[in-house]
């Protein structure tokens, strides 16, 4: 079963993104900051993770540079964030950590899924 | 007495035999004996004998006296007359022939030797005498002196050609004239006549040799003249010594003298030229006295006028060339008319005298006021000029004019030495003037010097001396003007023993010194207090005509305000960065806070609509849609609210970048065609192909699809929206084109102003944040451009914005706050 990791801060966003995410099937494992996420990431080996940006702890950026100490930058990540990213900071988190996808809150249930979907196909 | 040659003149064979005889045994040598007069005369002309014996009773027409006689006429041979009888009358006329003696026969041969040697000494003595005389004379002939002999009475016995020349006198009509008659001398200086030339003579130079010379002191005229028979006056030098015999007697007395006419011309000459050097030596001397032009220049006409040979009317002045070119201004004068000074104070080039010299730059004579002086003034008196160029580097920069008694004839040689004096006279004109052009400048260097703050000296590389300073640096030191200068700089500015040694003293000096070039130091100094003090130093090169560098400029600034206003500045600025960077989080923070609970309210509603929680009937169904719908608005209110927050406190930062606006434009058309066709409406696109230029995509994006939005907002159903892309030389413009209801005219200047609301009149269909075009307004400045609306209420709206090509954008580059601030 695929397995999909959630990481936010706040739990009402996190248990809504776990719902939609075991309505459509998938297996999912919840953190709700960057150290817990990192704790679990080895043990769990999700197929993908709904990262959320601006958690209070770790900063999303030494969450990646952890993930990529861990050689676990092949990771699927997709960010779920309040404010879109400019085209350079987009450029940074392609070359550096391999992340091509995104998801602006508030998402459309929908559209996530579908993106969700692709990027796991 | 061996061989002295003998002739013998005797008629009486016996006679003549017995005389020859004798004379052989007595060693003669007899050459010849001849017994006539005529005969003896040929025989002695050839045979000049040493003696002649003749026996005055000769036969033939000739007697031995008359022979005597003719052999005299051209021979000095001795001659001894021999006789038998002592006739008187015979003897009387032997007398006349000076004869050396005579022998009465018959004599013996100790007379006849005697007589003969006497004879022949006395005629070696007349020889000798004949030939000292004839020494002497052409001894006295051939020399230059003349030479006049005169007796114990100082009557004239002789006198040489040249005396005889010089005083006019033949030595026949001289000859026991008194020698004051023929000398005739005086003293020229006097004019005395000196009525004993050998008194004097004898008087003044007893010691031989002692001549009538000139002495510095006297002049060429305090000597003796002679004048001569003509009344011709000749100078002469002059001695006289006595001839003095054994007896200490004076028996007579020699006057030596000799034309020293041109002696006294080089003497003259030679003055002239001693004195022309001292009358410049006092020029120069009164020119260098610490004097203004003015003073120095009536010095130098008091001295000139007062020359003694040159005969003025002790008036003069000195006119010269000053700020007007071609025109003479009077700027020293001694004894001039005043009327002269008022018409003569400015005098153009080539006008009267002066204006003449000054514009041929020729010395100007004149005897007499004549119609070449046009200038004339009252009481004008008679007078003469000479008017000299005053001449510096072959141009004329004055004239000299002194005025002459009326009459005083031209005299070249006076000309060549006043041209020499003017020239003098010019060079030290033009040293003053370069002194005073010199002092000026030192002046006017010193007062500005004097009025910079800058602390600044002049330093001798050689040993670090400090050689000049203006007050700032005289106050900096607090030490007077004679404690500073010749100190070295070191211990003056640092109170260092040493030079300042790298690193803890690097001084621009040094600097200066290494690379020839102008050279900067700060340096940090702490005052008595504790205080700082920021010391900027700056030091350029003084160079000597070889090029090498002899002195420095070393000028201190004192920095510390400046610095300390630095300083705060940097920290303000660090502060406004802080703040800037806090605002910036705040809104981001606030933008994470307001949107974080929409989010699940959002995703959760979606789900129950999607059915993920069961069915759910029609009217829930419109409930929750609603929600939805307004959770939607309220996230672009805060979307545009938290915009506008950054667009108006300069935290939105623009990410400027090469693009294709024809992309853009394309792009937002493109996503908003489904919008207009969901409202039942066109969109077109009317677009020329334009170069990239420099923008933030993402915000000109935004822009047009807020245009694009308006316009199908306030569109009704089947309306047409134009969009046109065009551009010009400068501006790429955007018009976004509606046939919807259009905006009065009194809510144009509203449209771009955040919150104003427009009255209800449009209709609660358009309602909205209000915020969109305040946005783009803001977005369309921040590239330089400007946005407006043309419009008719009731027709329809065109919003237009344009953007230049080139605008300089000092936007920071973007920063990654949101990968890496917390919350």
């Amino acid at each position: 079963m695929t397995k999909i990791m959630i990481v936010d801060d706040n739990r009402d966003i996190a248990e809504t993104l776990k719902t939609i995410m075991e309505m459509e099937n998938y297996e999912t494992e919840v953190a709700y900051n960057g150290e817990e996420f990192l704790g679990k990431v080895d043990a769990v080996k999700p197929d993908l993770v709904l990262l959320d940006v601006m958690m209070p702890g770790l900063k999303t950026k030494e969450i990646l540079i952890r993930l990529k100490e861990k050689r676990l930058d092949d990771l699927k990540i997709m960010l779920v964030s309040v404010v879109r990213f400019s085209d350079e900071e987009k450029m940074i988190l392609k070359n550096e950590f391999n992340i091509r996808e995104y998801v602006t809150k508030p998402f459309d249930v929908t559209e996530l899924v579908n993106r969700v979907r692709n990027t796991l196909r | 007495m061996p061989n002295e040659r003998i002739l013998v003149v005797e008629d009486e064979r016996i006679t003549a035999e017995d005389i020859r005889r004798r004379l052989l045994r007595m060693g003669y040598n007899v050459i010849s004996i001849v017994d006539s007069g005529e005969k003896a005369i040929i025989e002695a002309s050839e045979q000049k004998p040493d003696l002649i014996l003749m026996d005055i009773i000769l036969k033939g027409k000739m007697d031995g006296i008359e022979a005597t006689e003719q052999i005299h006429s051209n021979l000095n041979i001795p001659v001894i007359f021999l006789t038998a009888l002592a006739d008187e009358k015979i003897l009387e006329r032997a007398k006349e022939t000076s004869p050396f003696g005579y022998l009465v026969k018959p004599f013996q041969d100790r007379d006849l030797h005697i007589t003969i040697e006497i004879a022949l000494y006395k005629s070696k003595i007349d020889k000798e005498l004949r030939e000292s005389k004839e020494l002497f004379h052409t001894t006295l002939k051939s020399i230059g002196d003349a030479v006049v002999v005169m007796d114990q009475n100082n009557n004239i016995l002789f006198m040489n050609q040249v005396s005889q020349r010089l005083t006019g006198w033949d030595l026949k009509d001289a000859a026991g004239k008194p020698i004051s008659e023929i000398y005739r001398i005086h003293n020229e200086a006097t004019g005395d006549r000196i009525e004993d030339p050998l008194i004097k003579a004898v008087d003044t130079r007893i010691t031989f040799g002692m001549e009538n010379q000139f002495t510095k002191d006297q002049t060429f005229l305090d000597q003796t003249t002679l004048i001569n028979k003509y009344g011709i006056k000749v100078p002469v030098e002059d001695r006289c010594d006595m001839i003095i015999d054994d007896h200490r007697n004076v028996i007579g007395s020699v006057l030596v003298f000799r034309d020293i006419s041109e002696h006294i011309l080089i003497k003259k000459e030679q003055q002239e030229r001693d004195q022309t050097q001292v009358f410049i030596n006092k020029l120069l001397q009164i020119s260098l006295n610490d004097l203004s032009l003015k003073e120095i220049l009536e010095q130098i006409l008091d001295h000139l006028i007062t020359l003694p040979w040159i005969e003025y009317t002790l008036q003069g002045g000195i006119w010269i060339v000053e700020d007007e070119p071609g025109v003479l201004a009077l700027v020293s004068q001694r004894r001039l008319d005043t009327s002269l000074q008022t018409i003569c104070g400015r005098i153009p080039f080539g006008k009267c005298i002066c204006g003449r010299c000054a514009s041929t730059g020729e010395i100007q004579y004149t005897d007499h006021v004549d119609e070449k002086h046009e200038v004339r003034y009252k009481d004008i008196s008679p007078h003469g000029h000479y008017c000299l160029p005053l001449v510096f580097s072959g141009k004329v920069i004055g004239v000299l004019n002194l005025f002459l008694k009326e009459g005083r004839p031209r005299n070249l040689k006076e000309e060549d030495f006043l041209k020499t004096y003017a020239d003098v006279v010019a060079g030290i004109i033009q040293r003053k003037k370069t002194e005073i052009e010199l002092k000026r400048s030192n002046d006017f260097m010193s007062t500005v010097l004097n009025s910079i703050n800058d602390a600044i000296c002049i330093i001798d590389v050689q040993d670090h001396k400090i050689l000049g300073f203006n007050s700032a640096f005289q106050k900096e030191a607090g030490l007077e003007e004679k404690k500073i200068i010749g100190e070295h700089c070191y211990k003056i500015t640092h109170n260092y023993t040493q030079p300042c040694k790298p690193p803890d003293g690097v001084c621009a000096l040094f600097e200066t010194m290494r690379t020839g070039k102008h050279a900067v130091v700060e340096h940090l100094h702490y005052g008595p207090n504790g205080k700082k003090i920021y010391l900027e130093v700056s030091t350029s090169p003084v160079r000597n005509e070889m090029g090498r560098i002899i002195k420095v400029v070393h000028s201190t600034r004192d920095t510390t305000e400046r610095k300390l206003a630095e300083e705060h500045l940097k920290q303000v600025n660090i502060e406004l960065k802080r703040a800037d960077e806090l605002k910036t989080q705040f809104l981001s923070v606030i933008s994470h806070e307001l949107r974080t609970p929409l989010t699940p309210m959002n995703a959760q509603l979606q789900m129950i609509l999607a059915g993920y929680f069961g069915e759910i009937t029609e009217k829930q169904k419109k409930s929750l849609e609603m929600i939805l719908k307004n959770i939607g608005r309220l996230d672009r209110l805060i979307g545009n609210v938290l915009d506008i927050s950054k667009l108006e406190s300069g935290v939105m930062k623009f990410n400027m970048v090469p693009a294709s606006i024809n992309e853009i434009v394309e792009n937002a058309v493109e996503t908003m065609k489904i919008h207009a066709m969901n409202n039942n409406m066109k969109i077109t696109l009317k677009e020329e192909k334009i170069p990239r230029i420099t923008i933030d995509k993402d915000r000109i994006t935004q822009a047009i699809l807020n245009l694009i939005h308006n316009a199908i907002k306030f569109s009704d159903a089947g309306g047409e929206i134009e969009v046109e892309l065009s551009c010009d030389a400068k501006n790429v413009t955007v018009k976004v084109k509606d046939n919807g209801i259009g905006i009065k005219k009194e809510d144009i200047d509203k449209l771009f102003k955040p919150f104003q609301q427009l009255d209800s009149s449009y209709g609660r269909k358009y309602e909205g944040s209000g915020l969109g075009l305040v946005i783009c307004n803001r977005i369309i400045i921040n590239h330089g451009g400007k946005i407006w609306v043309e419009s008719e209420f009731g027709k329809g709206s065109t919003f237009i914005f344009s953007i230049p090509y080139i605008h300089e954008v000092k936007e920071e580059k973007v920063e990654s706050i949101r990968l890496e601030d917390n919350k």
